[in-house]
């Protein structure tokens, strides 16, 4: 497809990001080099841990999802060769075809000293680190965050999550007694503390980017949001993180004052769920070119706590949801334990529905799209509920389209863009019925009034 | 002999509903093999697996994406069809995020009385986990009692258990003949006593078991089979899938590693330390350590211990190809406390002298595709060769026979060939 | 002794009939028929296993045993035994190459790798059969959207003007509206058979990496007389194929030698 250039200038802050990812690459490669101890592990481990430790930490989905970037398909092929099926997470068969073939965009895909999966947000983190344990036959930890439904309200609600958080706490303090004797290292009591509150501030520091992004109208488009989400999935615990964070904020900040706006005629607002296809985010463009701009996203919203704790149950207690600065390890284990824990609200039915209404009405969205991302059970749980529950609660009309986050070959262009104009163009439609109606009702208010 | 195994599990809905209504007993609906059934049965329930029929999973299309597995799906299918009506309650164990999808959507979209979601940890041979189920199973077990108006005490629990060990044991007792050549018992026959025993109450089925162990005794042997196949995998509960590979191609499905099939069954509760102080602590004992796991679980201390293993929880012996008859019949494994999902398989394979491993896929399934390149290894150490076969609700009869037909030639060239007269003979 | 072997796929049948001096005899092929299938597998059985004993001077009871394979073959009435499609191109593929070990073989909607040892005997395979993108079917669907013949697709797709048109998607139904618009945006009808054959044969190479690929390597069925599939295969793999001069008769070829040594067998 042939698109326009961006419609807004770029941010000046993507020099900045440039050269903060350009450094984590480098460090990467070296480290690797120098032999570092390589924890290949799961994003939705608990980072603040792993990175406390001198390691090199190379997320699975950080991985998968730059290999689909790369459209790096042989990967995907090989993996199948070999016997995982092709239905399995695309994350996973990238990184498995990547330790198969032991080549990839880091150059030669090292064999890990260890390896971290975690239970409970989507089994598949668990089963696709084990294979490629047993694949290099190397230690392999489980970290299991159980998916608590955590009913507050109910009479063992507040007790079966205590019940949860301790578990995690064991869990996590196993943990560290692995990592000390794979990698060899003491656990800094210090590192560990820094890693935590940089993690806790980059998750803050992330809820405020998406309110800015949210705002009516958007001044970043989704795609600039995508490009900062691998900072928070590569570097979470680190303050250059916070720093390219900050001053994205106040460089955003700006542009809402001076009235910059990213897409050129911001007709409707739509909610995007799901990752993107790493492969082709021109899609996200396409929506760009037809009026459509995409506000917000519960899928980036993980990253962050405003959609955890603010949309979680009703009776939250407060010991959940506060945060306290900690001083010594174990109050870090208590808080990364609880911020598992709570991650676990998005893949629970109810509250994966409340989140995004509560998301598509802060954002004055008009409708959502839903990324069927073929393979990846977790991040499109209870998809379709969302869109049936958005459509009856809220009267907007979403549509699915069908994908997947890092395999090209799941994808067709051509059934795509269409189905895309012909959605965008339901959603004008309706959008302005709703104005017409709006107005009758107002008019009719003022003249009942005079 | 076996017709009243089958007309429970062909009219399934229909006997669980008379169940419940001759026996004034509450009915309750279970999606995973995980759930303790004891506690329920304990409190005075009959739990009933639900299982897929060949139904298309039409309803489900707009409350679950087209890629999570058509098991789960015809599941939610049949709750939101009405099928479930007659059930009071709705419970299952967490395994796997599909099945957790399904049972959430039916407990918003299909009102039972009694709905619960237990959280099994994925995690099932540490300290921390075990205490961590028995808390949960506590809160399960109040609200039971809440629910069912009655408190269930120990001897309640250790009623149930003796039900349920019972159970298990007659099975397995049936299953021993599957070792001798020919099998006693087809695998047809061997997943009808399964699938029933999950779909009714247990007492009955103990009684219809003892009865069929002596009918047993004065069976004509059956033919010899064109070879001696395993199935390995997701749940198999289409018994045209057996029919195909037994009476169309005249192979004997003489094990398996299926938790519709022999998984079920493995492993009592008793006998334990805690039945008599904790009996709650012997069931959390059994269904974590002492069943045969499925792939969706976990261990978290395998690192340690399995180190020096060179080939790491895919099977526990020194891993030299070895020609199969080497082995003999009782082979003993080096055991930790958790039974090895690989080492289950290997030992039952080649306790029942199995020439190839079917591993079957429920397409989409995650946890058995993952696992599937390591299985195909284990079984190849040990000179086993194994075929992968995808399935749905529904058999695809062509594509199914011509993979199983062309495997079990692979095993058997010439002499698959020459014994057309034995494969009509089957009559089963 | 007198054996046929009879293939019943989808799109053609047909019948191979084979004469033996004796067991150890390698056999020679006295006449083979190709004719479509039809609807009527088990008429069409009939008329083709006629059809090949009218070019010999045999009645249908000389032939000693007959063995039926491929799509159709419980279907064919008067065989033996069937036995399936796999199984019978390992061996027939043999037979014409005592050097075989790789086979693959495309018929209308299949594909299959079969890897044998020195005996012909399989040691594995790996199928796709749930989607015509990987069959011949789908060269049909090409050729005949771009308006030529099938036979010679392979050797235009050799004359590319610019290079092989990216025909991305993996599903037949959709590569058919791709390549209708690459047709309106008036790519030329050359790159477009390059690219579609490009495109079959990624799909054949990654269903070949499933399985342990050793030479020779053996190419039957009716794609074998698709230079444009053949030669790619080759390129990618940088291998020789050998092509047996009439690669649709590989199935029943395989059926005709496993009917002598059931014969064989069963007679004591």
């Amino acid at each position: 497809m042939k698109l326009k250039k961006n419609y807004s200038p770029p941010l000046k802050c993507w020099g900045f990001l440039k050269e903060v990812n350009d450094a984590y690459d480098k460090r990467i490669a070296d480290s690797i080099e120098a032999g570092k101890p390589v924890i290949a592990a799961t994003a939705m481990a608990p980072q603040q841990l792993i990175n406390a430790f001198d390691v090199v930490y190379i997320a699975g989905e950080w991985y998968g999802s730059i290999c689909g970037f790369h459209r790096d398909n042989k990967l995907v092929e090989t993996a199948e060769s070999c016997g995982f099926p092709h239905e399995l997470c695309s994350y996973a068969r990238m990184t498995l075809g990547s330790m198969i073939t032991r080549t990839g965009f880091l150059g030669k895909y090292p064999v890990p000293t260890a390896v971290i999966g975690t239970e409970g947000y989507c089994n598949v983190q668990a089963k696709w680190f084990e294979a490629m344990a047993r694949y290099d036959n190397v230690p392999f930890f489980v970290i299991d965050n159980v998916p608590v439904q955590q009913d507050f309200q109910k009479n063992w609600g507040e007790e079966s999550v205590k019940d949860t958080v301790e578990f995690v706490e064991r869990q996590i303090e196993n943990c560290i007694d692995f990592l000390e004797w794979s990698t060899g290292q003491k656990l800094n009591e210090e590192n560990f503390i820094e890693t935590t509150i940089n993690m806790h501030r980059n998750e803050d520091l992330w809820d405020d980017l998406l309110a800015l992004w949210g705002n009516k109208p958007s001044p970043v488009t989704i795609r600039n949001l995508f490009t900062f989400e691998n900072l928070i999935i590569s570097l979470p615990c680190t303050s250059d993180a916070s720093r390219v964070l900050e001053a994205a904020i106040e460089e955003i900040r700006e542009r809402i004052e001076k009235g910059v706006v990213a897409v050129e005629n911001e007709e409707i607002r739509l909610l995007w769920q799901a990752q993107p296809g790493w492969y082709l985010l021109n899609v996200l463009k396409f929506f760009e070119s037809q009026g459509a701009a995409f506000v917000a996203s519960p899928y980036l919203a993980i990253w962050g706590t405003k959609y955890r704790y603010d949309c979680c149950e009703p009776g939250t207690p407060d010991w959940f949801r506060e945060w306290k600065d900690p001083t010594n390890i174990a109050e870090c284990v208590r808080q990364v334990a609880i911020g598992s824990v709570a991650t676990e609200i998005r893949p629970r039915l109810d509250a994966a529905i409340r989140v995004n209404e509560q998301l598509a009405i802060d954002s004055q969205a008009d409708g959502g799209v839903w990324h069927a991302v073929r393979g990846c059970k977790g991040v499109s749980y209870g998809g379709l509920g969302e869109l049936e529950a958005i459509r009856n609660d809220l009267g907007l009309p979403g549509f699915v389209l069908e994908g997947s986050p890092s395999d090209s070959r799941d994808f067709s262009e051509g059934p795509a863009l269409r189905q895309i104009k012909v959605f965008i163009e339901q959603v004008k439609r309706m959008k302005k019925k709703r104005k017409i109606k709006q107005a009758k009702a107002a008019k009719r208010a003022s003249m009942k009034s005079d | 002999m076996f017709s009243r195994f089958e007309e429970i599990i062909a009219n399934r809905h229909e006997h669980a509903r008379q169940l419940g209504r001759e026996k004034n007993k509450k009915i309750f609906g279970y999606l995973c093999s995980y759930v303790p059934e004891e506690i329920i049965y304990a409190a005075g329930g009959i739990p009933i697996r639900i299982l897929t029929t060949e139904e298309s999973p039409a309803l489900s299309e707009t409350l679950m994406q087209s890629y999570y597995c058509t098991f789960s799906r015809c599941l939610l299918h049949q709750g939101l069809n009405g099928d479930l009506d007659y059930m009071d309650g709705l419970v299952t164990a967490y395994s796997c995020a599909t099945m957790r999808l399904a049972f959430d959507n039916m407990q918003r979209s299909v009102k039972f009385p009694y709905s619960r979601f237990l959280y099994m940890p994925g995690i099932i041979d540490t300290p921390d986990a075990k205490e961590f189920y028995y808390k949960e199973l506590q809160r399960f077990l109040r609200d039971m009692e809440d629910f069912f108006g009655r408190s269930i005490t120990d001897d309640d629990l250790r009623e149930a258990i003796g039900v349920y060990d019972e159970n298990r044991s007659l099975i397995k007792r049936i299953f021993e003949g599957r070792k001798a050549s020919p099998p006693n018992i087809s695998g047809r026959e061997a997943y009808l006593l399964t699938l029933s025993s999950m779909l009714t109450d247990k007492a009955d089925h103990n009684k219809m078991l003892r009865e069929l162990i002596d009918e047993l005794e004065g069976r004509k042997p059956l033919p010899e089979g064109a070879s001696r196949v395993m199935l390995v995998g997701s749940p198999v509960d289409n018994l045209k899938l057996l029919d195909l590979i037994e009476k169309d191609i005249g192979a004997w499905v003489v094990g398996d590693d299926t938790c519709t099939g022999t998984r079920y069954v493995y492993g009592n509760v008793a006998p334990s330390d805690d039945l008599e102080d904790d009996p709650l602590r012997a069931i959390v004992e059994r269904y974590m350590i002492r069943r045969a796991p499925c792939p969706a679980k976990h261990s978290q201390t395998r690192w340690v211990q399995c180190l020096p293993c060179p080939f790491r929880d895919v099977a526990c012996f020194d891993l030299v190809p070895q020609p199969r008859n080497s082995l003999d019949d009782s082979i003993s494994f080096h055991s930790p406390e958790r039974i090895c999902r690989f080492r289950n398989a290997l030992q039952l394979g080649i306790n029942h002298h199995v020439e190839g491993v079917i591993a079957v896929q429920q397409k989409f399934c995650d946890s058995h595709g993952f696992d599937f390149h390591h299985v195909t290894q284990a079984f190849q150490h040990v000179g086993i060769p194994s075929l992968f076969l995808e399935i749905d609700n529904v058999i695809s009869v062509g594509q199914i026979k011509t993979r199983i037909q062309a495997f079990i030639e692979m095993l058997h060239p010439v002499d698959y060939m020459i014994e057309p007269e034995i494969r009509e003979g089957i009559q089963v | 002794m007198i054996t046929a072997g009879i293939d019943i796929g989808s799109m053609t049948a047909n019948v191979v009939i084979m004469s033996f001096d004796n067991g150890e005899d390698k056999g020679t092929i006295m006449s083979d028929a190709i004719i479509p299938t039809g609807a009527d597998s088990a008429g069409t059985a009939q008329k083709v296993i006629d059809k090949a004993l009218k070019r010999t001077d045999l009645e249908f009871d000389d032939i000693e045993y007959i063995i039926s394979t491929g799509y159709g073959r419980v279907i064919v009435p008067f065989a033996d035994k069937n036995i399936t499609e796999i199984s019978c191109h390992a061996k027939g593929a043999h037979w014409v190459f005592s050097s075989a070990r790789t086979v693959v073989d495309m018929g209308g909607q299949d594909c299959k790798v079969v890897t044998c040892d020195d005996t012909g005997k399989v040691t594995s395979f790996v199928m796709n059969d749930k989607c015509a993108a990987g069959a011949g079917r789908s060269m049909e669907v090409m050729a005949r959207l771009v308006g030529v013949p099938l036979e010679s697709v392979g050797e235009l797709s050799h004359q590319f003007v610019d290079k092989p048109a990216d025909i991305t998607s993996t599903c037949v139904l959709f590569a058919r509206s791709e390549v209708m618009e690459l047709l309106r945006n008036g790519v030329n009808k050359k790159d477009i058979l390059a690219g579609a054959c490009e495109a079959l044969v990624s799909r054949v190479i990654s269903l070949m990496g499933r399985s342990q690929m050793e030479k020779d390597l053996i190419i039957s069925g009716g794609i074998a007389k698709n230079s444009g599939i053949t030669k790619r295969i080759e390129k990618r793999l940088n291998l020789e194929a050998k092509i047996p001069p009439e690669p649709q008769i590989i199935g029943a070829l395989g059926a005709a030698v496993f009917a002598k040594d059931t014969f064989l067998k069963v007679k004591g």
